[in-house]
């Protein structure tokens, strides 16, 4: 023990020490230079957010961001190498100096500006929307307070949206879900990304009954970025510059419209505004003594940033650093809805359960003493909840009958509900078949006893088939995230989609729930002994 | 619209549907074959003499037991990149062979246990164990060919999610209650084949 602490004090120390005295190595020479001696501009970018960055059928890199990179390689005569990056990877790959700049989507916020060199000004910016009906009340972002709104998991703006307006959120798997839901009128209206949103609108005439009539909030603008210590350098300078160039001629406007994309509010803004020029007839916005620009010219929030999300920031990337990327463990909002996974898991399990044992020894004891004709009433029955896949099951109540109730009659389903209600009788289906079996062969040794005395006896011996069923329960009960019930699984997922953190929250996923049904079975084989003793005493 | 109108629409996405029946199929079927063979390792490895080996046979089988297939298909679509490079070589990991490998894991702990037991009556000479075991192996296929529906949340284009990609090409919603009914029967009457098979195989039992 002492020993472990040494060690881990020791390896705090050297973290410490590394991080106070590691001096960037390559701290003003020149990567300007640098790319013109190796006569290759190595830029990285996405290559799975189209029409941004993608591959190609040839496996080469495409998109608007490519196409920027290549200008600016024009401009400086030398070739240019693409390497793809991802929303994980990307800070540390131009930190680490593997790329002399990324143009990746990167969302300019006050945490990043204080890892990395990210440059002004913003060369796009998109927002979040909501999708509504034509005939929908709603006609402001305040409007939605209260109300069910779809989602669609994976946003990062999820968890803004749902703690700034208040809305009950119904979260799906993909955009094709979302749209179902939102058409089976699951929810009053889809918040989501802004560029998606209006391409679904312009592009797809199904969609004509819906509109996007609320101005994009949480706009954010995109940086390019540069390593943290060339931010200043000429390198940077030069970056910085020729973004300028972009706004002012209208190449930037030009290049997002060949890639059919819809006019960019935040595009013919920023053209107007660095082709303003002074009574003198010079330009409005330009580099002032201190290198910074006049804060008319760039956005006022991310340059008034406070240091105090800096220290955030480097917090993050220390327990990064250790491994312990454990959001939950440093944000709240994630640690609420994980424990709101798991309580929720656990209710459903319990309630499946105890459903599908009352379920099976309702249907289980008609079944045996009915006669022939309500036998195979029953048996139908049974046999049809038996053999339908949960997850269709859910599908069918939660979208079918439900859409068809909400056109009808204007109820919709809790989808909480649905999921306790289709588990215990997928459960309960399988306890009747046992416990009726059971019953069977009791009723058959002792015809002439009652059937409350047969009870005991048929419960001992139905008792391992009910206990496997109600295991099985539990192992299915996370099936529920299809419909959108923030069970674990959702949370995982939201959590995952946020902070990026899938290695973690996955491997504690599976320890969770091999722990649970570890738990279940250990708990299940105790209280097995209890039924057995129950049963001799009142036989 | 009217009845006449969607069972016309049904009709004409059969085809569709039936192939990813056929998906469906493969994915109950694979995991199957493959979980028997893995499992059969382990049943046999737990019966052994050094008790090292039937211990960690032992443990690895609840650990296969004990983590549902749901999860694991998450776990392994999360986690595994869908492509490899081998030698140079870019060799792609579909997402059915993930749906695969996920549920494989229950079929390797119900495996175990049962071919555990078989070896078990068959050195003590008990009358019936292969058909013992070919009726729970038969049994255990209707659980495998339900839960084949869920590798639709890792985008395997089965019979579930090609259900809700026609509901979303016709965009009537008074046609939902009807595809998913109509997938159900699929379903059901894939379950009742599997129990009719089960009951002829007991009654074949019984009647030796």
């Amino acid at each position: 023990m002492f020993f472990t602490v040494r060690r881990s004090a020791f390896l705090a120390l050297c973290i410490i020490s590394f991080s106070l005295f590691h001096t960037p190595t390559f701290a003003d020479t020149s990567r300007l230079e640098l790319i013109q001696q190796r006569g290759r501009l190595i830029v990285g970018v996405k290559a799975d957010y189209p029409p941004w960055g993608m591959m190609n059928r040839n496996g080469q890199l495409i998109g608007i961001e490519p196409d920027l990179a290549r200008t600016l390689a024009r401009k400086l005569g030398v070739e240019l190498e693409l390497i793809p990056v991802t929303s994980a990877n990307r800070l540390q790959k131009v930190e680490s100096g593997a790329v002399d700049l990324i143009l990746a989507t990167l969302s300019d916020t006050p945490a990043r500006r204080a890892l990395s060199g990210l440059l002004e000004p913003n060369y796009f910016a998109s927002g979040i929307n909501v999708l509504l009906p034509k005939r929908s009340i709603i006609n402001s972002w305040d409007s939605l307070y209260g109300r069910q709104l779809c989602l669609t998991n994976g946003a990062f703006f999820n968890r803004t949206i749902i703690q700034r307006h208040l809305i009950k959120p119904a979260i799906f798997k993909g955009t094709r879900d979302t749209l179902l839901a939102l058409e089976a009128g699951r929810c009053e209206g889809w918040v989501y990304d802004d560029i998606a949103l209006q391409r679904l609108v312009i592009d797809d005439p199904r969609w004509k009954d819906y509109h996007l009539p609320l101005p994009s909030i949480m706009v954010q603008p995109w940086a390019a970025a540069v390593s943290r210590n060339e931010k200043n350098s000429a390198w940077g300078l030069f970056v910085s510059d020729t973004i300028i160039d972009w706004h002012r001629s209208g190449e930037l406007q030009s290049i997002v419209s060949a890639w059919s994309l819809p006019v960019s509010g935040f595009l013919q803004q920023q053209r107007t505004l660095w082709n303003k020029e002074t009574p003198a007839g010079k330009p409005l916005c330009q580099r002032q003594a201190d290198g910074q620009f006049p804060l008319a010219c760039v956005d006022k929030k991310l340059a008034l940033a406070t240091n105090h999300e800096d220290l955030k920031a480097r917090f993050g990337v220390m327990i990064r650093n250790l491994g312990l990327d454990f959001p939950p463990l440093y944000d709240q909002f994630s640690l609420s809805s994980l424990l709101e996974g798991i309580g929720i898991t656990l209710a459903i399990s319990l309630t499946a359960m105890s459903g599908g044992l009352i379920f099976g020894a309702v249907i289980g004891t008609l079944h045996s003493v009915g006669n022939r004709v309500t036998r195979t009433i029953l048996s139908i029955i049974n046999g049809t909840l038996r053999m339908t896949p949960p997850i269709l099951s859910l599908y069918l109540i939660f979208f079918g009958i439900g859409s068809w109730a909400a056109l009808q009659f204007g109820i919709t389903f809790n989808a909480l509900v649905i999921a306790c209600v289709v588990f215990s009788l997928y459960a309960g289906a399988s306890n009747a078949v046992i416990f009726s079996v059971a019953l069977q062969t009791v009723r058959q040794a002792q015809p002439d006893t009652s059937l409350k005395a047969q009870l005991p006896e048929t419960l001992e011996r139905a008792y391992g088939g009910l206990m496997a069923n109600s295991v099985n329960i539990v192992k299915a009960v996370g099936i529920a995230s299809t419909i959108a019930v923030p069970e674990i699984i959702s949370a995982a997922n939201g959590i995952i989609s946020e902070h990026g953190t899938t290695t973690v929250i996955m491997n504690f996923l599976i320890i969770f729930y091999f722990g649970l049904i570890t738990l279940f079975l250990w708990l299940l084989k105790r209280t097995k002994g209890w039924v057995s003793r129950w049963a001799h005493k009142t036989t | 619209m009217g009845t006449q109108d969607h069972l016309n629409t049904l009709l004409i996405w059969t085809p569709f549907l039936a192939e990813g029946f056929v998906i469906n199929l493969l994915v109950s079927f694979g995991p199957m074959f493959l979980g028997t063979a893995l499992g059969w390792g382990l049943g046999w490895m737990r019966l052994s003499d050094q008790r090292p080996v039937a211990y960690s046979a032992n443990a690895a089988t609840s650990l296969f037991r004990n983590i549902p297939s749901f999860v694991f298909l998450f776990y392994i679509a999360f986690l595994t990149p869908m492509e490899f490079n081998w030698n140079g070589e870019v060799i792609s990991f579909p997402v059915i062979l993930k749906a695969t490998l996920a549920l494989t894991v229950p079929v390797i702990g119900f495996a175990s246990d049962q071919v555990a037991t078989l070896l078990r009556d068959l050195r003590m000479q008990k009358a019936n164990c292969w058909g013992m075991f070919s009726v729970a192996w038969t049994q255990y296929l209707l659980v495998v060919v339900m839960a084949s529906a869920t590798a639709s949340v890792i985008g395997v284009d089965e019979i579930v999610n090609r259900a809700n990609t026609v509901i979303a090409a016709v965009r009537d919603p008074s046609l939902m209650i009807w595809i998913y009914s109509y997938v159900a029967l699929w379903f059901l009457l894939t379950g009742a084949l599997i129990t009719t098979t089960v009951k002829l195989m007991s009654t074949r039992l019984q009647s030796t």
